[in-house]
């Protein structure tokens, strides 16, 4: 009866064993395909393919730029930061990324003009169209904008994944709540690499805590400018949370954007706006974070 | 050129009745009814005996000569001057089109060929003269005209009985000689004469002299052999190809299944093409009507309804194959309820095809592209309707909110609306100051503490207050007076203490303060 019943817990233990391994093999089973799979259609830092943002220093962190065939999140507190400001002028040559031979090694298509000729931009969102003036002003076609505004979460998780497969894209621009989950969002993602497509996502902050595919994941944060520069120049605090391929940066960067052609500074007197950034902070009116440097969008480039 | 038409329908078993007496008898057959048995002057209810499937429809003269007229049109692809020649048969003036298709006898084969793959077998004769043509393609193709006339299909070595028969040159009389005057199609008096005369062919007739022949068979059988030698003018009234686009095509089967349907609406989209490239227009919107089974003969009440289809292509197009995949898509998403029995497709909107000239290099680089974007519109709009699925126009207007519009894709820039502007004058706009790229479609009113010039200090809002730094302004904006809705405002880009910038108006007639978007 004893000896049964040690059996019996001796087999028990042993199927648990037997679990665990088999387990362990799927894992390892799972993680080869994963590898087997970035390898096969190339991760982003692997090909190379990137988007300059505009501004050098994001690009240097970012290992390039914007992650083409990839998700890029930006984290955005409250409305009016300026973020869509700041890196949507970069869109309009995303084109320009297909053009490279990295571009072409992974999505398997011939470097050139022909890749790079100009394709959809589109803009999906559940509510507000981007104002068209103002997309204008920061030099789009908009014969090119195709905007789309479902009706909810689900139609535009639809409207996403569609616009991503379809290669009629270069970019895709959408607000995206957190009403999407991991889920989605990989399918997404795979979407977007298959046709080498820039996805750009704007999300609310308090999705930094949710698991996402996302190659690229910022938090933007608005920052004042300073007075004597207030009417030309805007700033932004950009974070890098996530990028793959690199190290993320332990300080946040300060982005700083003029919207006056004329007004151009050297780099000497941005190294000293840094410096002078940082000494902003020094003198503790509103917190004690500091910055690696001022990034400046270069205009007109 | 003339052509004589039979509809082939050769798979399946239809035959059409007419009333004689009190009896409901047969008139005419499909091929396939005929090898069941089914003859005409049968009674129709001996031919369903004699074959289960047989459909029977009643014989509607007014029908086939709808159908008559939409096949001239479609003819109209080969020339201009198209008639319509009693039923069944169409005259088509070839002189002047037939070099575009390397000769008459390339054209009549094409022709042949473009009708049979609409169901009908033609048989066709190509002469100088009206009449020469319509007694070559009546004419029956003898042993002797296989060998000449290359009727002896080679590939098959079968003899092809509805080849076109040519007379070549300005005269027709060599050609015909040999053809037995039966084919003139004479009338009893002129068929008895001929007889009486022991007449063999057509060349037996026009040896004889006319003043004889006009006592022994009557004036009118004259005056046809005068206009088959082309010595009295025929006159002929071509058709006028209708305005509006209006085709219906009957199912000889009620289908409820998306091939069965999409396969029919391929037919009527392949008219349309073919019409769209007469006019040089390009579609715009179409409707398509699914005509459920019983609609036609059901009293209103008990009518099922049909369901309307519209389609309306991103871009104005001719492509059939385009307007098939709108259609395949709509139909994935829409259940066919009743089965159908008829479509109809009818043309709301078309317009003048731009200029292909400024595209001609581009066109092949970025057709692929233009298919990928417009399929993509096309599924979007399909699964979220055409309003949600705009594109950017900007309008010269001074009024933010005005001064843009979204527009359906349907409506293409082809009607270029009358205040867009082009991308120069957005330059010109750019320069009136910066622009949020989030505006908001009705302005909200905000509490704002100003100072003594009257600028935005401080914004109130959820019992705070937050001190506003002045970044442009004031703008002035006073527009609308012409269409009633003007305004008088004063603009100003304000940041807050946490960086925000906001875009704000003082409405100068009311005094109040409105929020209208964020440079976000």
């Amino acid at each position: 009866m004893k000896a049964a019943d040690g059996s019996a817990r001796e087999s028990g233990a042993r199927a648990q064993l037997r679990r665990r391994v088999e387990l362990g093999q799927l894992r390892r089973a799972l993680g080869e395909m994963e590898t087997r799979h970035r390898s096969r259609a190339g991760d982003a830092s692997a090909r190379g393919a990137f988007l300059p943002t505009g501004f050098a220093e994001l690009d240097e962190a970012l290992g390039g730029g914007w992650h083409v065939g990839a998700l890029n999140e930006v984290l955005v507190e409250g409305l009016g930061s300026g973020a869509l400001e700041a890196f949507l002028p970069a869109f309009a040559r995303a084109h320009e990324a297909r053009a490279g031979p990295a571009f072409a090694r992974a999505h398997e298509v011939r470097a050139g003009d022909e890749a790079a000729r100009p394709r959809l931009l589109a803009w999906i969102h559940p509510t507000q169209p981007p104002y068209p003036p103002a997309l204008a002003q920061a030099g789009f076609d908009l014969a090119r904008w195709l905007v789309v505004r479902p009706r909810d979460a689900r139609d535009q998780a639809w409207a996403l994944d569609l616009a991503l497969r379809s290669g009629a894209c270069d970019a895709v621009v959408a607000a995206v709540s957190a009403a999407h989950g991991d889920v989605a969002l990989r399918r997404l993602q795979l979407a977007a690499e298959a046709t080498g497509t820039l996805a750009l996502f704007v999300r609310p902050p308090r999705c930094a805590a949710a698991p996402s595919p996302a190659a690229v994941r910022l938090r933007a944060t608005a920052r004042g400018a300073p007075p004597e520069s207030r009417a030309t120049r805007r700033r932004l605090e950009v974070e890098v949370l996530r990028c793959r391929g690199q190290v993320a940066p332990s300080l946040p960067l300060l982005l700083e954007w003029s919207r006056d052609p004329l007004d151009e500074p050297a780099p000497a007197a941005l190294r000293a706006r840094a410096a002078a950034a940082n000494d902003d902070r020094d003198d503790g009116r509103d917190d004690d974070r500091r910055w690696r440097g001022v990034a400046r969008r270069a205009l007109g480039a | 050129m003339a052509a004589t038409m039979t509809a082939a329908g050769a798979a399946w078993r239809v035959a059409l009745s007419a009333r004689e007496g009190s009896r409901e008898v047969v008139v005419a057959t499909t091929a396939a009814a005929e090898r069941a048995g089914v003859r005409a002057g049968l009674g129709v209810a001996a031919a369903r005996a004699l074959c289960g499937a047989l459909r029977v429809l009643r014989d509607d003269p007014a029908r086939d000569a709808r159908v008559q007229l939409r096949l001239a049109v479609r003819l109209l692809r080969f020339t201009p001057d198209v008639v319509v020649d009693g039923p069944g048969a169409f005259l088509l003036e070839v002189g002047r089109t037939a070099h575009h298709f390397q000769g008459e006898e390339a054209l009549a084969h094409a022709a042949r060929a473009f009708l049979r793959e609409l169901g009908f077998t033609a048989r066709i004769g190509v002469a100088a003269t009206p009449e020469a043509a319509r007694t070559l393609a009546r004419a029956p193709r003898t042993f002797d005209e296989r060998v000449d006339d290359g009727a002896l299909d080679p590939a098959t070595g079968t003899f092809d009985a509805d080849a076109p028969a040519f007379a070549p040159g300005d005269d027709p009389a060599p050609a015909l000689a040999g053809l037995p005057w039966s084919a003139l199609a004479p009338d009893r008096e002129a068929a008895d004469a001929c007889v009486s005369l022991g007449l063999a062919t057509i060349g037996d007739v026009l040896w004889l002299p006319r003043g004889g022949l006009a006592q022994r068979c009557g004036i009118p059988f004259v005056q046809k052999l005068q206009r088959l030698l082309g010595e009295l003018d025929e006159p002929l009234v071509r058709i006028t190809p209708p305005e509006l686009f209006d085709e219906e095509l009957e199912l000889l089967d009620a289908v409820t299944a998306a091939p069965a349907l999409l396969g029919a609406a391929r037919l009527l989209f392949e008219a349309a093409e073919a019409e769209l490239e007469r006019r040089d227009h390009a579609l715009i919107r179409a409707t398509l009507t699914l005509v459920p089974l019983g609609r036609a003969t059901a009293t209103q009440a008990t009518a099922p309804t049909a369901p309307v289809i519209v389609l309306a292509p991103s871009e104005p197009t001719r492509s059939a194959a385009l307007l098939l995949r709108l259609l395949q898509h709509r139909l994935e998403r829409e259940r066919v309820a009743a089965p159908i029995e008829k479509l109809r497709l009818v043309f709301t909107a078309t317009a003048p095809m731009p200029l292909a000239q400024e595209r001609l290099f581009e066109a092949a680089r970025d057709r692929a592209f233009e298919q990928d974007a417009a399929a993509l519109r096309d599924r979007l709009a399909v699964r979220l309707g055409e309003a949600r699925v705009v594109a950017l126009d900007l309008v010269a207007d001074h009024r933010p909110e005005h001064a843009f519009r979204l527009r359906r894709f349907g409506e293409s820039a082809v009607h270029e609306a009358a205040g867009s502007v082009g991308a120069a004058d957005a330059a010109a706009s750019a320069a009136a100051g910066a622009r949020p790229l989030d505006l908001w479609d009705a302005p909200r009113p905000v509490w704002i503490e100003r100072d003594d010039r009257g600028f935005p200090l401080a914004l109130r809002a959820e019992g705070r207050v937050s001190r506003l730094a002045l970044v442009r302004g004031p703008e002035r904006i006073a527009a609308g007076w012409w269409d009633g809705r003007d305004a008088e405002r004063a603009y100003f880009e304000v940041e807050t203490e946490e960086g925000a910038r906001l875009w704000l108006f003082l409405d100068r007639r009311e005094d109040a303060w409105y929020q209208h978007g964020t440079f976000s």
